[in-house]
């Protein structure tokens, strides 16, 4: 180190002397998050571009023409060829199909283009780049007026900026050889090159340059003041070199040259096509189906830009402050002897609290306040916390990034759009998980150990919200305006993430916490970053899969908040609580999010590497010593018990609650469209009884366990979940033996007890059921248990070291969770093809060959009217045969209007309300039909075939039973060929197919509208 | 042209030169720091003079990756050089002979610069034939432009102009 005397400025305080040794640098770790926060910074700079280049390509006369000659008439071929469907499923599977295949070429030529586009945006960033050491030479100022006065100073854009000159020895050669040698401290193996602005004044520096070509750039100022205070100007020159040393110059300037190749590239034709939509088109063509004219889109669409824009301004600045505050701390570990930089930066200004404005820019700025500075400096540390609106601002970013690329990806999907949407979010989710996991890890290395929530709650909320926000504010979120969720809506999808974000933050702070403890040796050896690598790790895994799932589900909020099951009711023949109990259960059973969720393997692994990862790092668990391990264990093998017994008992309860024509599915069962049979109603309800078992070791452990709650849940969920397991089995040959479903007689054996093929995935769904409900039930036995003052009690009970005596049954109790999380983790990996064949989309069917309609389903319908039909029909009778499960009803229908008209088109009109009433099994039936429905037709040799059905005024089919309203379905545009008659004022409809002969005899009269 | 700028680029920084040594009974602590600087600073006054007195306007542009502070000193050499070349200026245009060599002898009257320090035997210059008028004109030009370019007070820009020229000329002069 050169020796520069002990000459300082005036500015310095007194009695800062050399430190007693040096402060360690925060290093890597916190390089590697200001990395991410750059690289997600620029993804979602990148993902806005897709948007932005979609809406250019969107509005290029080339699309239009596209759209107008190719995809338009294929969906009008794909309608004409799906209406023939008659199953309602079938044919949205098939129009679906059709849809995708007639817009497969548009999106890939979206794709080309959007594609063509981002590599002329990065060749514009990289030209950017390279130029950047230029770029001090452009810049806006201030002209200057001739009689030198400060009126009338007009801002310009010039080459004016400072131009440096390569400082040569001989120019100075003691000061050249002094900041060589400064750089070699720094970094032996890169010495950059040191340019002096001899026009600058000011007293500062810059680090730039391209990679393997490092620059500094001193202002005179500075240099000049090597002669007064040397200390200082070396501290600032460390300060630049440290920028170098942390690899902060690519970064920097590169994101910068890409938000402004993005401006220039994307974001400025993208603002004067939302202006003028139809600035390069004819016609309105594709453009009108982005709903460009929708009212408020335009201001949608520019709000989201300033969003955008407001957004990438202050991440970058909150990165770049990180990176000062980072460089800081750098250059003050090197200089081991003085206190020079941070005397320098105690004379930096920094607006006072009277200037509120002025110190609500600075904040936001790009250099952190003076007072921050030193701090970094003197508590390296204390950069690796996370702030709570880093953690808003993270899940902004990546929501924006995520967001705005679903659109495009979901296009391309196809049938795949689940699955596509999903793995698109799968990075993001690991993004999120990781960093909220980093700073848990981090801040529980900092923080004290009293009030854990009030340190894990904002960190979690703030990266929910940030991340919810996104959807809401995002580029793409103006033309995906049918998919905007309402508040409610928006509130509960981002409460459920934001609970999945805690329960993340409380379980990697109860890991490391415990990790690091007193009674952790290994904490002494330098393990603990690692275990906190490891921690985070397990994190990300665990998580990052439901968050990604949860992001797919929140693109369609009415996922969170429809329950698909509930308009249909369960079988029953009128008992009124076990169609109850069958709704409630297929509610549960079939909610979405819920559904898909058990339908992978996330939740049981996740489960059993909450347990596995803490069971490794922390030696307590490790050795099986703690009591609060064996009690989570006892708890759950009771709540397993129980499930075990109520498995036992159901078969017989069962059959003593319900008639046998409800609990035997070959009787006369009221089996409406999506309901429940008894096998299901009895399944789901043991799944939920086990569940709630599960809720409630979840609560009794956390209510009672002392630490490791995050932990111990689990391990009582999972014991109670493979008891339960056992247990469905036991049930299953307990009905069989009591004939709960009728069957053979004698067929009690050995066999129903035995686990068959579907073990793996009933395992699966009760672990999922479980986790999900020992969630509530764990945070409520963690309240109760606070409020009560357990845990202090209990803490009390541990300092004593009661606790921490080894149990006996510790190395059993460790040996049987080994041995049930391998279980755990095969159930999930023989449930995978049961996976896979939920996830996969649903196989369409081919289209059907178009035999009620010679032109095909790509050629012309041309209408052939038999003129007898023409003219508005009133139903007199409408004869209908309903099959219900095995049993049959009649009913009969009356006023509807159906019209036939010349041009080939017919209209069936249910009017305000037409009623069907009929008989089951002694129970009356009624249904209402509401709404009306077009279609085209044509009448050849006594046979109607019709295509093309549409909805005119929606409405609906309603069910009751006995007056109780049972199912309610949207009324479609459902067409089946038929047989007439007709004569005179008289026409007869029936079956023109043998298949359906015998469902419906119908009567009508002509009316008085002309109809033609 | 070329060759007569050229001629004039030398007469002024020499002219600069000498009046930055002067300053130092002034500023003394600025001018030590500014006289290693010196040929770096007027190299590129000279590639372009209205930009080197405009740098003042960017102060506080430090780019992204700046130290970020705004203080700005005083950088004297590009003011006293903006100045010789106004006072070269005007004495072309009083059809002055004027010459490097009187330059220097004309500033270096009573304040020898750092490189005559020690040379006993070095000829003492002669005296020089400005009249009053023409010492007042060129304090005056030089206090002129220390306040346009540099913003500096006129005390201040006095005090530096009376130094750099000297304070004494007026009495030495012939009149």
């Amino acid at each position: 180190m050169t020796d520069f005397g002990d000459g300082g400025p005036a500015a310095r305080r007194a009695g800062t002397g050399p430190r007693a040794g040096p402060v360690p640098d925060p290093g890597r770790l916190l390089r590697g998050r200001t990395d991410l926060r750059f690289a997600t910074l620029v993804a979602a700079v990148l993902a806005s571009s897709v948007v932005a280049f979609g809406v250019v390509f969107l509005a290029l006369p080339s699309s239009e023409r596209m759209f107008q000659d190719e995809v338009r008439p294929c969906y009008t071929r794909a309608e004409r060829t799906v209406a023939p469907v008659r199953d309602e499923r079938e044919r949205l599977n098939l129009r679906m199909k059709l849809v995708n295949r007639c817009a497969r070429p548009y999106f890939a030529s979206e794709a080309r283009w959007v594609g063509s586009g981002l590599l002329v945006e990065s060749a514009v960033a990289g030209v950017l780049y390279g130029l950047h050491p230029w770029w001090p030479t452009l810049r806006w100022s201030r002209a200057r007026p001739r009689d030198g006065k400060g009126r009338g100073r007009r801002t310009r854009l010039r080459l004016g900026g400072p131009v440096t000159t390569r400082l040569r020895p001989e120019d100075a050669a003691d000061v050249v050889a002094e900041l060589d040698a400064l750089a070699r401290e720094a970094d032996p193996n890169r010495t950059p090159a040191w340019l002096v602005d001899a026009r600058a004044p000011t007293v500062g520096g810059s680090a730039y340059g391209l990679p393997g070509r490092p620059r500094v750039r001193l202002d005179m100022g500075l240099v000049l003041r090597r002669h007064e205070d040397p200390e200082g100007y070396l501290a600032v020159v460390r300060h630049e070199l440290a920028h170098h040393h942390n690899r902060d110059v690519g970064r920097t300037y590169l994101t910068i040259a890409i938000w402004w190749a993005f401006v220039l590239t994307a974001l400025m034709p993208f603002v004067v096509l939302t202006l003028c939509p139809h600035a390069l088109q004819s016609t309105g063509g594709p453009v009108e189906l982005g709903a460009l004219g929708a009212p408020g889109k335009l201001a949608h669409r520019l709000g989201a830009l300033a969003v955008l824009g407001l957004t990438v301004y202050l991440a970058r600045n909150a990165i770049l402050r990180t990176r000062e505050l980072h460089a800081d701390a750098t250059a003050h570990a090197w200089d081991t002897a003085g206190e020079a930089l941070p005397d320098m930066v105690r004379t930096l200004p920094w607006p006072t609290r009277r200037e509120a404005w002025r110190l609500c820019l600075a904040r936001v700025g790009r250099h952190p306040s003076p007072a921050r500075r030193v701090e970094a400096m003197a508590r390296p540390d204390l950069l690796l916390r996370t702030g709570v609106w880093e953690m808003a601002g993270l899940g902004l970013v990546a929501g924006l990034a995520l967001d705005n690329l679903t659109l495009l990806v979901g296009n391309l999907s196809e049938e795949y759009l689940t699955v596509g949407l999903t793995l698109l979010a799968l990075p993001v989710g690991a993004l999120l998980a990781g960093s909220l996991a980093g700073a848990v890890e981090r801040g529980a290395a900092v923080g004290s150990g009293t009030n854990r929530l009030r340190h894990l709650l904002p960190p979690a909320t703030a990266l929910a919200a940030g991340f919810g926000c996104s959807r809401v504010v995002s580029l793409v979120a103006a033309d995906l305006t049918v998919f905007g969720p309402s508040t409610g809506q928006f509130a509960l999808s981002t409460a459920i993430l934001a609970v999945g974000l805690l329960l993340l933050a409380v379980w990697v702070d109860s890991v490391v916490r415990h990790h690091r403890g007193a009674d952790d040796p290994a904490a002494e050896h330098g393990r603990p970053r690692r275990a906190g690598r490891a921690v985070t790790l397990a994190a990300i895994v665990v998580w990052a899969p439901p968050l990604a799932m949860w992001h797919t589900f929140a693109l369609n909020p009415g996922d969170f908040t429809t329950l698909y099951l509930r308009p249909f009711a369960a079988s029953g023949h009128g008992i009124v609580w076990y169609e109850r109990l069958g709704e409630w259960t297929g509610d549960v059973y079939f909610y979405l999010p819920l559904a898909m969720l058990r339908s992978t393997p996330v939740v049981p692994l996740g489960l059993v590497l909450l347990v596995a990862v803490p069971a490794v790092l922390v030696p307590r668990l490790r050795a099986g010593t703690g009591t609060d391990v064996i009690r989570a264990v006892r708890v759950g093998a009771a709540a397993g018990c129980a499930a075990v017994l109520t498995a036992t008992v159901l078969p017989f309860a069962a059959r003593a609650a319900l008639p046998s024509e409800v609990r035997n599915p070959s009787g006369p069962v009221l089996d409406l469209p999506g309901g429940l049979a008894f096998t299901g109603v009895y399944t789901y309800t043991y799944m939920l009884a086990v569940a709630f078992l599960q809720a409630a070791a979840a609560a009794v452990t956390a209510g009672t366990g002392r630490r490791l709650r995050p932990v111990l849940v689990p391990v009582a969920v999972a014991v109670t979940a493979v008891l339960g397991g056992v247990g469905l089995y036991v049930g299953r040959g307990v009905s069989a033996c009591v004939r709960l479903t009728g069957g053979p007689p004698h067929s009690c054996s050995w066999a129903p007890f035995v686990p068959d093929a579907d073990a793996g995935l009933r395992l699966q769904e009760l672990v999922t059921w479980g986790a999900v409900a020992s969630v509530a039930a764990g945070l409520i036995g963690t309240a109760v248990a606070e409020l009560t003052g357990r845990r202090r009690a209990d803490d009390r009970a541990r300092s004593s070291g009661k606790a921490l005596r080894p149990h006996r049954w510790g190395a059993v109790t460790v040996g049987a969770l080994a041995a049930l999380g391998t279980l755990i983790a095969c159930a999930a990996a023989a449930a995978l093809p049961q996976d896979y064949a939920v996830w996969k989309p649903a196989a369409a069917t081919d289209a059907p060959q178009p035999a009620h309609e010679p032109g095909g389903a790509g050629g012309s319908f041309v209408p052939a009217v038999d003129r007898c039909l023409i003219g508005s029909w009133h139903v007199t009778a409408w004869l209908r045969t309903l099959r219900v499960g095995s049993s049959t009803a009649h009913v009969r229908e009356t006023g509807q209007i159906i019209t036939f008209r010349t041009d080939g088109t017919t209209t069936f009109d249910n009017g305000r309300r037409a009623v069907s009433r009929g008989a089951l099994g002694g129970h009356s039936l009624e249904v209402t039909l509401t709404g009306a429905t077009t279609a085209r037709y044509r009448a050849r040799g006594h046979t109607i075939s019709y295509s093309g059905g549409a909805v005119v005024r929606p409405g609906s089919a309603t069910l009751l039973i006995d007056g109780v309203r049972r199912a309610r379905q949207e009324v479609t545009p459902t067409f089946v060929p038929d047989h007439y008659t007709c004569a005179g004022d008289t026409l007869r409809l029936t079956p023109a197919e043998a298949a359906d002969a015998g469902n419906y005899d119908i009567t009508l009269r002509r009316g008085t509208g002309a109809g033609a | 042209m070329k060759a007569r700028g050229e001629l004039n680029e030398s007469q002024v920084a020499a002219l600069a030169r000498a009046m930055l040594d002067r300053a130092a009974a002034v500023a003394p602590e600025q001018v030590a720091a500014e006289r290693p600087m010196f040929g770096l600073l007027s190299r590129t006054y000279f590639s372009d003079p209205r930009r080197a007195l405009e740098a003042r306007e960017l102060a506080g542009h430090s780019g992204p990756l700046g130290f970020g502070a705004p203080e700005v000193a005083e950088l004297l050499t590009p003011l006293f050089l903006a100045a010789a070349s106004a006072v070269v200026a005007d004495l072309t245009c009083r059809a002055t002979e004027v010459s490097q060599e009187l330059m220097r002898r004309l500033l270096n009257r009573g304040a020898p610069g750092p490189e005559e320090d020690g040379s006993a035997d070095r000829q003492v210059p002669a005296p020089v034939a400005f009249t009053g008028d023409q010492l007042r004109a060129m304090r005056r030009i030089v206090a002129h432009t220390l306040v346009r370019h540099g913003g500096l007070s006129e005390e201040r820009a006095d005090l530096l102009a009376a130094a750099a020229v000297g304070d004494a000329a007026v009495g030495e002069v012939t009149e």
